[in-house]
């Protein structure tokens, strides 16, 4: 008796050693998105249940440590297996060689023709060389909001006023202006978003390329900023501060200020600033961004998308799992949209009767259609900060041509490196 | 050590057989004191020589944080020498230190005279003027943005003066710099002027009259006596403030547009550090400029601090 109960202990232990062995530990980051955590691991429980040899880590990431964590565990070599990441930061990652491509059979998908032709549109983000490298875990893009209160009582209809072209947008952001008696904008009609340096890709970028030209030549590595089409945009950005006195980066940031009612039209909240907006009160309607009378493109500001990411330094049945993972999770856009307020632009949810009927998601999604990503290099902070520096100058006085020249030149010695960066793999 | 202070039983042993025993307790008692000292040798090591030493070692590498360092010599130094940022950051932190660091000796000098002298109330307003030295640097910050908006309460102050309805303190090339001046100035002359009361109690009295009884008016007592004999507060104050102003960061990053904007015109090394090694992944010439703004920290300290350490007629 006793020996038959040492040889049933001993079959546990092995089979638990064993089972133990066969695991597959995963640990994955994801930024903290509070609505989207509860769906994640609602997800990722569902797929263990489905998958007892993976075990899934789950870390949830404040969004204000994320990337610098990300950076400082990648290079000490203990990064995450899976993550989720931005396209400003994608030409980074995949210069250092740190993202895996993805794995379509693991992910789920069959064929990279499969994978691309179930994404409407965005998956092309994460795509270099013809190489998908991440699946998308939410699309974004920016339309202009309109405070209709204070449109209305400026005797405008945003329906039927709304500019369709940036030569409009500055009469009727002076009609929407409340001025005090010196002159100065106590109320705007509208202004860029001057917060960061990153809007110059999101919206200085964009009103380029609607005029056919481009800061930046993402696959050369060269800088095209000494340009007619980044010279209109500047003295147009230029004269919207000095001459006709609109906005400028000395007053409160479009966001917050159009939250807080000191603004009439703000051209940078995406689908997920709704929210914002029922809790700050404002009575808003949705527009397409404006473009230019003679623009040579029809897009709309640029687009950006956070996707799965693997971690290159995985090991390789790590990195299928990964992908099976990844694959799993997004099978579930309309979780994610209904819950979380996150857009994966699958096909078939795009399809769908739920997101057909949506109030706002068409404007978003005819804009994301239209429009491009910015540039995805390494280097992309530096470049923003250099075409950004020459903006400063201009709007403090300094010639166009000549700023633009420097510009040029100072991004093309940013550009060099990150090519050195890119040719290193 | 005499026989009487020896413990009991060692005194009534032989010379002889006492002596390797006395060592070998010696012996013991040094190892000991090395047990005692050895856990913070081992955190100075690991949190103050070995960081310098690595960030030393990372100025000689190409590293991006995404990939393992590589070796590069002095090609960051050199490249640094040709850098339009680091020099336009070289030429803001020269000019933050000097507006930073004379003004401050003086002022909290002729701060911590008015406050040295008796009058009515003197301990409350004294108090009120260390305020701005209790809360951080962030939260000074913070409220000086708002103070510093175009439409904000100083516009209000000194816009009639000047016949402008809006001034653009902090996105104007011109001057943003001067906004963080004036606001380090205001954040740290309390404290400074502290530095120079304690050096002032520090004078006995008996001097100052001396002076005064052998004809010398107050100036002259002041500048005769006292002055020469606050020299070795002077280098404090001149050192600790020459250090924060060369690590000038927060305002910088926490006031000024795009964090160093606009146009760079308030990126100092400090803040070109930041940058370069967690906005543009050069980590390489990030530890570069670190080591040279070590370098140049060390260099001034050492000179205050010689300057300092002449000899004065009255310290004989």
């Amino acid at each position: 008796m006793r020996s038959i109960e040492r040889i049933l202990t001993l079959a546990v232990i092995v089979a638990v050693l064993g089972l133990a062995a066969a695991q597959t530990t995963l640990t994955v980051w994801m930024h903290d998105h509070p609505p989207r955590v509860p769906v994640d691991e609602e997800l990722i429980a569902e797929f263990m249940a489905e998958n007892p040899d993976i075990q899934v880590n789950y870390e949830v990431i404040p969004v204000a440590d994320f990337d610098l964590r990300l950076y400082t565990a990648v290079a000490a070599g203990r990064g995450p297996d899976l993550f989720n990441q931005a396209t400003f930061a994608l030409g980074q990652f995949r210069a250092a060689g740190a993202l895996a491509p993805l794995d379509v059979e693991a992910a789920g998908f069959g064929s990279r023709e499969d994978f691309l032709a179930a994404y409407s549109t965005g998956a092309e983000g994460a795509v270099f060389d013809g190489t998908p490298y991440g699946i998308p875990t939410e699309l974004s893009i920016y339309a202009c909001y309109s405070n209709d209160e204070l449109w209305e009582a400026a005797g405008l209809s945003p329906a039927e006023d709304f500019p369709t072209t940036w030569e409009e947008m500055i009469d009727v952001a002076e009609t929407l202006t409340v001025r005090d008696d010196d002159g100065n904008p106590v109320q705007r009609g509208f202004d860029f978003n001057w917060t960061s340096p990153i809007f110059v890709w999101l919206q200085f970028n964009p009103m380029v390329t609607q005029l056919g030209g481009q800061l930046i030549d993402e696959d050369e590595f060269e800088a095209t900023i000494d340009t007619p089409e980044v010279a209109r945009v500047m003295r147009y950005w230029s004269d919207w501060v000095n001459e006709h006195r609109l906005g400028g980066p000395q007053y409160t940031g479009s966001r917050d200020a159009f939250l807080a009612g000191e603004l009439a039209t703000d051209c940078s909240f995406g689908n997920w600033g709704v929210p914002q907006m029922e809790d700050a009160g404002v009575d808003y309607s949705i527009h397409p961004v404006p473009r230019w009378s003679d623009a040579v493109n029809d897009n709309g500001f640029d687009k950006y998308g956070y996707y799965y990411l693997v971690n290159a330094y995985a090991d390789e049945d790590v990195q299928e799992a990964a992908w099976k993972l990844a694959g799993f999770l997004a099978q579930h856009p309309d979780r994610y949209f209904e819950e979380a307020g996150l857009f994966q632009p699958r096909v078939e949810f795009v399809e769908s009767e739920a997101f057909q009927q949506n109030e706002i998601m068409p404007v978003f999604f005819e804009e994301m259609e239209k429009s491009f990503f910015s540039p995805r290099i390494p280097g992309f902070n530096e470049v923003a900060d250099g075409i950004a520096r020459a903006r400063d100058r201009v709007l403090g006085g300094a010639p166009v041509e000549e700023t633009l020249e420097r510009a040029d030149s100072d991004v093309q010695g940013t550009l060099d490196r990150a090519r050195r960066e890119a040719e290193r793999q | 050590m005499s026989q009487q202070s020896l413990p009991q039983g060692l005194a009534s042993q032989p010379e002889a057989a006492r002596a390797p025993r006395r060592s070998s307790l010696l012996r013991s008692r040094k190892w000991w004191g090395f047990a005692f000292v050895l856990p913070v040798v081992l955190f100075f090591g690991a949190f103050s020589i070995f960081p310098i030493a690595y960030g030393f070692y990372l100025s000689l590498t190409d590293f991006t944080l995404l990939r393992s360092p590589e070796w590069v010599g002095a090609r960051n130094y050199v490249n640094l020498w040709h850098d339009g940022l680091f020099q336009q950051a070289v030429r803001v932190t020269i000019g933050f230190v000097l507006g930073t660091t004379v003004p401050v000796w003086i002022l909290s000098l002729l701060a911590a005279l008015l406050f040295f002298q008796r009058f009515p109330a003197r301990g409350m307003f004294k108090a009120l003027f260390f305020l701005p030295v209790l809360p951080s640097l962030v939260v000074v910050s913070i409220v000086w943005k708002v103070l510093l908006h175009p439409d904000g309460i100083l516009t209000s102050m000194v816009g009639p003066i000047v016949g402008m309805s809006e001034i653009n303190w902090l996105n104007s090339a011109v001057l943003a710099p001067w906004s963080m001046i004036i606001v380090q100035n205001w954040a740290t002359i309390p404290f400074f002027m502290l530095i120079w009361l304690a050096g002032l109690s520090g004078i006995p009295t008996e001097l100052r009259e001396a002076a005064l009884i052998d004809g010398a008016n107050r100036l002259q007592a002041f500048l005769r006596v006292e002055l020469p004999m606050l020299r070795p507060t002077a280098v404090l104050v001149a050192a600790v403030s020459t250090i924060q102003a060369f690590q000038g960061f927060i305002l910088q990053y926490v006031m000024s547009p795009d964090k160093g904007g606009p146009a760079d015109s308030t990126t100092t090394l400090a803040l070109l550090i930041w940058k370069y090694g967690f906005q543009y992944f050069r980590m390489g010439e990030a530890a570069a400029i670190s080591v040279i703004l070590f370098l140049i920290i060390l260099l001034v300290t050492f000179l205050q601090l010689v300057l300092g350490r002449a000899d004065t007629p009255v310290g004989r």
